[in-house]
């Protein structure tokens, strides 16, 4: 297994949800993390991310001409490679290791998402993958991470904790009503509060799984890559809903992370999508971990 | 509510037989009592946690909690079973032997201890549960370890001096064994707890200046014997030590940044 990153430039953005779709259904990835980041200065970004490509300096400017008329945005999607098939391309000084599979990939995204010039697929590439881990580094580290373990989560605990949450001393796994349960739900940017905190059978996840995506699509196109940094998409949801099976065998220490709101209330530190599918599932009680 | 009817063991180590552990302490035979510890010294505490976790998950349909609770400063992470907010059972779970304070413990020693582990056979009211145990002398050594850290405020903690002074009698090649083991289990001399006469009768004012004289002598005849047989075996391991620890310390700095490069 290694890790490898894909950027979606600016122009690609529309189509960020097909995208993901495609990594998600190519056997072997399972995507980690989303981020959107705004960017300031375009042409030393190109630069930065092109700086450990192998092809010839000119080739490379022309390349990537295009991506100085594109939107200033950009998400990053860093992956698990679980079974890479690495072989050695180029030779002398562009000699460099590649991965089958990653190219594939790239490949598989470019043909169905990069834009048609005078009726025909072109070469403005939407997305630039990895070649090799040294790459992946270099991309984390344009975001400022040191490794790609402050992005994943640690599987040196004993429970299955996300990363983006603080170290918890201790946790208590008790039997949870459903209906003392609420998430905080992340409030349009702009607004005073950050989040609103929102009984689970309210939350835009269970609207949707009721039979009303309108809430849930808004709230994803509004927080992808921001709040959101896990795959998320509306087509991802549906598929966890009707695969999900908690606490079997797959994954059986991943239980729905809480804190007490009061003495009879919790709030939802990990695992609002789940919730909510256990909830459409009919279920009223579940064990969950409450922190200290 | 009998122990058994609140806690089984056998459900609970199950398939603990294929993971690197060793419980501490020997758990006595029939039912413990209700908020008993079991110390586990374990390779991986998170794997093993992990298991136990989904042994005890039963128990959480039952209205028990189960509680984990992370000690970054020993290294332990506590399994409890409660029941009415009482704790029923704890799994203590070391990855080494850093809990011991006074006598700072070789990490080395955690493995070579889980390396020589045997099995014992508790029974238990579901039947005969087997669990990875140390052999006989790093139980000594253990004993050893715990009458040295909790000795000055717990003086019942004599009763593993009491103990190892038996199987010295009963068996004098104990001896050499148990000071070969704690010379490999401990980085330095431990200290001596301050004694509390008050809290010791005679007999084990007696024992306790055995123990004291004992344990000094023997400390220095194992180095000297180590120091000999390093002399006749390998000479010129031995000559090379002798010129580095008579070389004045500059030199000697030098020495191994030469070394090093």
């Amino acid at each position: 297994m290694r890790h490898d990153a894909l950027i979606i430039w600016g122009h690609g953005l529309p189509d960020l949800d097909g995208i993901l779709d495609i990594v998600r259904e190519t056997r072997g990835f399972s995507i980690r993390r989303i981020l959107l980041r705004d960017i300031d200065d375009m042409p030393r970004f190109v630069r930065s991310v092109y700086n450990f490509d192998y092809a010839p300096y000119r080739h490379l400017v022309d390349k990537t001409r295009y991506l100085l008329q594109v939107p200033p945005r950009a998400v990053f999607i860093f992956l698990d490679n679980l079974n890479p098939d690495e072989h050695t391309v180029g030779q002398g000084r562009f000699a460099h290791i590649e991965c089958r599979r990653m190219t594939s990939l790239k490949h598989a995204i470019r043909e169905h998402y990069n834009p048609m010039i005078d009726g025909s697929p072109s070469e403005h590439h939407v997305v630039h993958g990895t070649d090799h881990v040294g790459q992946t580094l270099a991309t984390l580290r344009l975001l400022n991470f040191e490794s790609i373990e402050e992005l994943v989560a640690s599987d040196r605990t004993i429970l299955d904790t996300p990363n983006h949450l603080p170290p918890h001393k201790q946790w208590t796994l008790r039997q949870i009503s459903m209906d003392s349960v609420y998430a905080r739900i992340a409030n349009t940017p702009g607004e005073d509060q950050p989040h609103v905190v929102t009984p689970i059978g309210q939350t835009p996840h269970a609207l949707y799984l009721a039979g009303e995506p309108g809430p849930y699509q808004n709230y994803w196109n509004q927080h992808r890559g921001n709040r959101l940094q896990e795959d998320h998409t509306p087509q991802a949801f549906e598929k966890l809903s009707s695969h999900l099976d908690y606490l079997g065998e797959d994954y059986p220490d991943s239980y729905l992370l809480l804190d007490p709101l009061d003495e009879e209330r919790y709030v939802l530190l990990d695992g609002v999508h789940r919730a909510a599918i256990l909830r459409s599932h009919g279920v009223k009680q579940f064990i969950g971990a409450v922190a200290a | 509510m009998t122990y058994s009817d609140a806690i089984n063991l056998m459900q609970i180590f199950d398939q603990t037989c294929s993971h690197e552990y060793v419980v501490i302490k020997s758990l006595p035979d029939g039912e413990p009592e209700f908020g008993s510890d079991i110390d586990i010294l374990c390779a991986d505490k998170t794997e093993l946690g992990k298991l136990f976790l989904k042994n005890c998950r039963p128990y959480l349909s039952e209205g028990c909690e189960i509680r984990l609770r992370e000690i970054p400063e020993t290294d332990q992470t506590h399994l409890d079973i409660l029941r009415d907010t009482k704790i029923v059972l704890r799994l203590d779970l070391h990855e080494g032997l850093g809990a011991y304070q006074r006598v700072p413990v070789k990490e080395t020693y955690s493995q070579r201890l889980l390396n020589r582990r045997t099995w014992a056979e508790v029974n238990c009211p579901s039947g005969i549960l087997k669990l990875a145990v140390p052999d006989d002398v790093d139980n000594l050594v253990l004993r050893y370890l715990d009458y040295h850290e909790w000795f000055e405020g717990r003086p019942d903690k004599i009763k593993h001096a009491d103990h190892i002074a038996d199987q010295f009698a009963n068996n004098s090649t104990v001896a050499k064994i148990f000071y070969d083991r704690l010379l490999q289990a401990t980085s330095k001399r431990p200290t001596q707890p301050a004694l509390r006469y008050c809290d010791l009768n005679l007999k084990r004012q007696c024992v306790w200046a055995f123990w004291s004289v004992r344990d000094k002598l023997a400390w220095r005849i194992n180095a000297v014997r180590r120091i000999a047989i390093l002399a006749i075996t390998q000479p010129s391991i031995f000559a090379r030590k002798l010129v580095h620890r008579l070389t004045p310390s500059p030199l000697r700095s030098r020495t191994l940044h030469h070394k090093a490069q």
